[in-house]
């Protein structure tokens, strides 16, 4: 019962985050995805049952809020989810390096998915830009999420997070 | 190793997988009129806090910039309104001399910006005002600043808008002095392109970029944004041209829609 307390209270404060916090971080038109941050560290925590469910959670939140492309971000959201479950305990996590590069690698592959699945059409004839925006969403995730998950460790002492 | 089909169909990890694609599968494939009404659902009951949050937010984010910056509009553009309250009714005995159409002023209604659809680009927003205002698919939305899109759902009390940083969104332009007609639409990062515009049209860097009026959405006229960068690739038919677009995405508070489009203009 409390754990579902807790997956319910992590859904608010996900969304939240993303909802209201990601898009004030704005850099030239590119926001962090805190969704696939959260996934992604909580799959490698807890593994891919979680991630891919926690992942269809999160991503049909989101979801809500574009009825034209509604169930694709909660497919790619939960997919990351899942595979990042099962890639668990075969990265190497201790190093805030390897967190990153694993969170920035999976938003990657997500983004130009996302990008891939919602406009066709723009991702074939814009190929270049497609990728360099998705990269550079992926870094900042990176980068916003490690320091994200450092802060946390450091104020609340979670030595626990991953 | 031998991996079978059926061991896979088997497996734990599998299983749960696939029941999850169903679903997703289930909702991609819904109509959208269904979809539109789970979002309206998920919009006034789970997310409706983060919607008033953010929408307060916004409100606080902009206010004293705001203020500061149209306190000192409002000193620029007194001083020439009363010069162009004379050029227009200039203008209008000289068009009547001419026998053209007297332009009319659009009819917009005001609306707030409550959700930016979190993709981690500015795709599309969620403004508060819907059908029971007038609003339907296809209105063009602007600031102050310029074209930010047009509406392309519309339900009773919210329409979503689809942003000029949308990969689909596509406005029918021309540049004000050059008067050289193209198709603006997105080019990545902050960019936009003027697309379809032939390697020998003369296009100045600086230029103002303005919706020509001929997609059928957009009245003539409205600001897109300014020219920064044309190049002429070697072989290329058109010229590569980027616009920077007047509208500020990431602090977006109030827009307007635009209830009369070009039939009245």
């Amino acid at each position: 019962m409390m754990f579902l307390f807790y997956v319910t209270v992590s859904w608010f404060l996900v969304i939240f985050g993303q909802v209201v916090i990601s898009p004030r971080l704005a850099v030239s038109n590119i926001y962090p995805d805190f969704v696939i941050v959260v996934v992604v560290l909580t799959a490698l925590k807890k593994g891919w049952r979680f991630g891919l469910w926690f992942g269809f959670a999160l991503g049909f939140g989101l979801d809500l809020m574009d009825p034209q492309n509604l169930g694709w971000m909660t497919l790619l959201v939960a997919i990351v989810g899942y595979f990042a479950g099962v890639t668990r305990g075969k990265i190497f996590l201790d190093n805030i390096f390897f967190q990153s590069i694993t969170i920035t690698a999976f938003t990657l592959v997500y983004q130009i998915l996302i990008v891939m699945v919602s406009w066709p059409g723009f991702f074939y004839n814009n190929l270049w830009a497609s990728f360099s925006d998705s990269v550079l969403i992926a870094v900042y995730s990176g980068l916003a999420g490690v320091a994200g998950l450092f802060l946390l460790k450091q104020k609340f002492r979670l030595k626990e997070l991953l | 190793m031998r991996i079978s089909l059926r061991g896979i169909l088997r497996s734990p990890e599998f299983q749960p997988l696939a029941v999850m694609v169903i679903i997703c599968i289930i909702l991609i494939a819904l109509p959208l009129s269904y979809k539109s009404t789970l979002s309206r659902l998920g919009l006034s009951s789970v997310l409706y806090p983060f919607i008033e949050v953010d929408t307060f937010l916004r409100k606080i984010d902009t206010t004293f910039e705001t203020n500061k910056y149209l306190n000192r509009r409002l000193d620029y553009l007194s001083t020439i309104v009363s010069s162009m309250i004379e050029n227009k009714y200039e203008n209008e005995r000289l068009r009547k001399m001419l026998g053209f159409n007297v332009n009319q002023p659009l009819d917009l209604i005001p609306a707030e910006v409550f959700a930016v659809t979190p993709t981690g680009r500015f795709n599309s927003i969620l403004i508060n005002v819907g059908k029971s205002s007038g609003v339907k698919a296809n209105m063009p939305v602007i600031t102050p600043s310029g074209i930010v899109g047009k509406t392309i759902s519309a339900e009773e009390n919210y329409a979503v808008v689809q942003l000029l940083y949308d990969p689909a969104f596509k406005v029918a332009a021309r540049t004000q002095s050059g008067r050289v007609q193209g198709i603006a639409s997105y080019a990545g990062g902050r960019f936009l392109a003027l697309t379809n515009v032939p390697y020998d049209l003369e296009v100045s860097i600086g230029d103002t970029v303005i919706s020509s009026g001929l997609g059928g959405i957009f009245p003539r006229g409205l600001y897109i944004g300014q020219i920064i960068e044309a190049q002429i690739k070697e072989g290329e038919l058109f010229k590569d041209i980027q616009i920077l677009p007047g509208a500020n995405f990431s602090v977006l508070e109030e827009v307007f829609v635009v209830l009369s489009g070009e039939e009245s203009r």
